[in-house]
């Protein structure tokens, strides 16, 4: 997780992207469909026109900020695996306490999002406990905590948290009134994405650029050096754990807020791990995390229109990313050995 | 070290602004028709009849068809929006969880029908499919009141849910009506996958003196059969044709979902399609009663007739079976 410079990142992400396209080619002939048509329907379906760039902006907001939590964590050692569960805990958060709020729109959005921020830095003190504590390492237990959201969601939308009316395994819906509306009439991007941005460019300057920042990034790259100049290490840690908890709480109270209205299970396609997938692009760095995200959510868009547009079967074209973080990691890694 | 914007930062400027550019998406012209389904089509249940029934609108209505799997309820809307936004004239969301999205893309794009497997929201342009299993399970119900020896019947159900329990209310109005004065007692085990709970609920029945098992019970159908087996007591199919998987089975309620498909893109094809909600019963063929061949043999002659003629009825509206208000 450490800096990069400017050349390399540009040899890796080159090769990657190479990659990338040679396997959406390779798989779109394997399908029986036209290459040609395939990305054409892959570009036109992520930024073709404004309504789907509103498409891949409103899919960005969640990526983004669960990239940007990952990124933070990881600078400082932690390796959060679960914000997904995180994730989910922002979103039941919001479902719950969203149809109560009343008063302001605005009073009771920013209700909702303080609710999801907690729910998600909360999520991870089971983890944070355990790792300080006894010694668990908080990969094992965030991923046993996300199976825990998981299997949450899937219980309170038929019970605690069910819509009263109808049958149906759903949350009670947020009014209309405190629902984001789309910035522009005929794309589906709300302010969300707007917020996203701003706290990506937020957690950059505080990880890259302050003092906390620096401590941060000391205690990551080599904890026992950091602890011999007398940097707390664990209460950093904690730190960086919780606030990249809230982040990614914060990106499921927002999914509630602006796309989805509701819970539902299964509420989530992965928004967690695909924000680790694109930290790891970014190489940890908070801006070029969520730059991989916009991507991600595009490539997630765009394979979405491929599908409508070509009958590629989905599934092919999520395989994309897939081989665009492996070949980065392995080109990466490459390199290191070369220079060492 | 000072940190460097990424390089993909600008490769995805770059494809942002290189791709602005293409042409207008192409019209659709003729029938077009849309599916989105919550899981995989090769799911051999629920997303695969709906694929199903895609194709058979391809093949009998000539329509061009297009699919999406959606894989979170976040996607609901930009999907629907795609195919409206390029004239598909029908888009089906498969699952009551897609009602939300599709009322919110109807108000704007009045010429696309949208239609909800299973719900409740109705618009000019947007109507749910409901399938009235409740007629099929009536005959059920008819059949072993007429059938009982001791006039108890038990019903072993999944997840308490109204519509579940309007499926066992209509079972239990047929058994009545078979045999007055009998009783028919609900079991719920919580689950739809608990095959063992399924078969100790089906067990504990039949040690109660109940001599036909109605079930709405999904995969754990399979533990009511074996229950049946054991107690050498008679047992329903429900959802799907269930003879084949255990000789207890005396008959199914079955769906038949490809068909509602078909017959919904036709309704909207000649224009007929008016923003009211799509029942589908036993007189439309998406709901039949089918007798298990290998247990024909040990029906009465007489009760196969009688549920002919209370079939009849119910096809030409000259009894209306109960169903749950939900």
């Amino acid at each position: 997780m450490t800096q990069e410079s400017a050349a390399r990142r540009f040899v890796v992400a080159a090769i990657a992207l190479a990659a990338a396209a040679a396997a959406l080619v390779g798989l779109t002939l394997l399908a029986g469909a036209s290459p040609i048509d395939a990305l054409h329907a892959l570009a036109e379906g992520s930024v073709g026109s404004r309504a789907a760039l509103g498409e891949t902006l409103a899919r960005a907001t969640a990526l983004v900020l669960t990239a940007i939590a990952a990124s933070l964590a990881f600078r400082a050692g932690v390796l959060n695996i679960g914000l997904e569960g995180q994730f989910l805990a922002g979103a039941v958060a919001a479902a719950a306490v969203g149809p109560l709020l009343s008063g302001a729109p605005f009073v009771a959005r920013a209700g909702l999002l303080v609710a999801s921020a907690l729910a998600g830095a909360l999520w991870v003190l089971p983890a944070a406990y355990l790792e300080a504590r006894r010694g668990v390492p908080e990969v094992l237990s965030t991923i046993l905590l996300n199976l825990i959201a998981a299997a949450a969601v899937s219980g309170l939308v038929r019970g605690a948290l069910q819509d009263p009316r109808g049958d149906y395994p759903q949350s009670r819906a947020l009014p209309d009134a405190v629902r984001l509306a789309p910035l522009v009439s005929g794309s589906r991007a709300t302010a969300a994405i707007v917020a996203a941005i701003a706290l990506a460019l937020l957690v950059t300057l505080v990880v890259e650029a302050t003092p906390l920042g620096l401590k941060l990034r000391a205690t990551g790259l080599a904890p026992a050096a950091a602890r011999a100049i007398g940097l707390p290490g664990a209460r950093l840690r904690l730190l960086a754990f919780s606030a990249s908890g809230a982040l990614a709480g914060l990106a499921g109270g927002l999914e509630v807020l602006a796309v989805t209205g509701r819970l539902y299970d299964p509420f989530s396609a992965g928004a967690g791990y695909t924000g680790i997938a694109a930290a790891l692009l970014g190489g940890s760095h908070p801006l070029a995390a969520a730059a991989s995200a916009m991507l991600f959510a595009a490539l997630g868009a765009g394979s979405s229109a491929m599908q409508r547009d070509t009958g590629v079967p989905g599934a092919l074209a999520t395989i994309v990313p897939g081989v665009l973080v492996l070949t980065v990691l392995a080109a990466r890694a490459r390199l290191t050995q070369k220079r060492a | 070290m000072k940190p460097r914007p990424s390089i993909l930062l600008a490769v995805s400027a770059f494809a942002l602004v290189s791709c602005g550019k293409s042409g207008p998406p192409a019209r659709s012209t003729g029938f077009s028709v849309a599916l989105l389904t919550p899981g995989p089509i090769s799911d051999a249940g629920w997303n695969a009849g709906a694929y199903e029934g895609l194709k058979a609108i391809e093949k009998e209505l000539g329509a061009s068809i297009s699919h999406v799997q959606v894989k979170s309820p976040s996607e609901f809307e930009e999907q629907f929006r795609a195919y409206a936004a390029k004239a598909t004239r029908l888009v089906f969301g498969h699952g009551f969880e897609f009602q939300d999205a599709a009322a919110r893309v109807a108000k704007e794009y009045p010429s696309t029908v949208f239609v909800t497997t299973s719900g409740s929201k109705t618009a000019p342009n947007l109507a749910p499919i409901v399938f009235e299993l409740e007629q099929a399970a009536y005959l059920c119900g008819l059949v072993s009141g007429r059938m009982t020896k001791t006039g108890k019947a038990g019903m072993v159900g999944g997840v308490e849910l109204p519509s579940i329990k309007s499926t066992f209310l209509a079972y239990e109005a047929g058994f009545v009506a078979g045999h007055p004065g009998g009783t028919a007692r609900p079991v719920f085990t919580g689950s739809f996958e608990d095959v063992a709970g399924a078969k100790a609920a089906a067990l504990a029945l039949a040690d109660q003196g109940c001599d036909f098992l109605f079930q709405n019970a999904d995969a754990a159908a399979l533990g009511v059969f074996k229950g049946a087996e054991e107690r050498k007591i008679r047992a329903f199919g429900t959802n799907k044709n269930q003879n084949a998987l255990s000789p207890a089975v005396l008959a199914s309620a079955v769906i038949d979902m490809p068909r509602a498909f078909v017959e919904t893109a036709r309704r909207v094809k000649d224009g007929k399609f008016d923003g009211q909600t799509l029942r589908y019963g036993l007189a439309s063929g998406v709901i039949s009663f089918v007798w298990n061949p290998a247990a024909l043999a040990n029906v009465p002659p007489a009760v196969v007739e009688e549920t002919k003629s209370a079939e009849e009825k119910i096809r030409s509206g000259a009894f209306v079976v109960p169903r749950g208000n939900f």
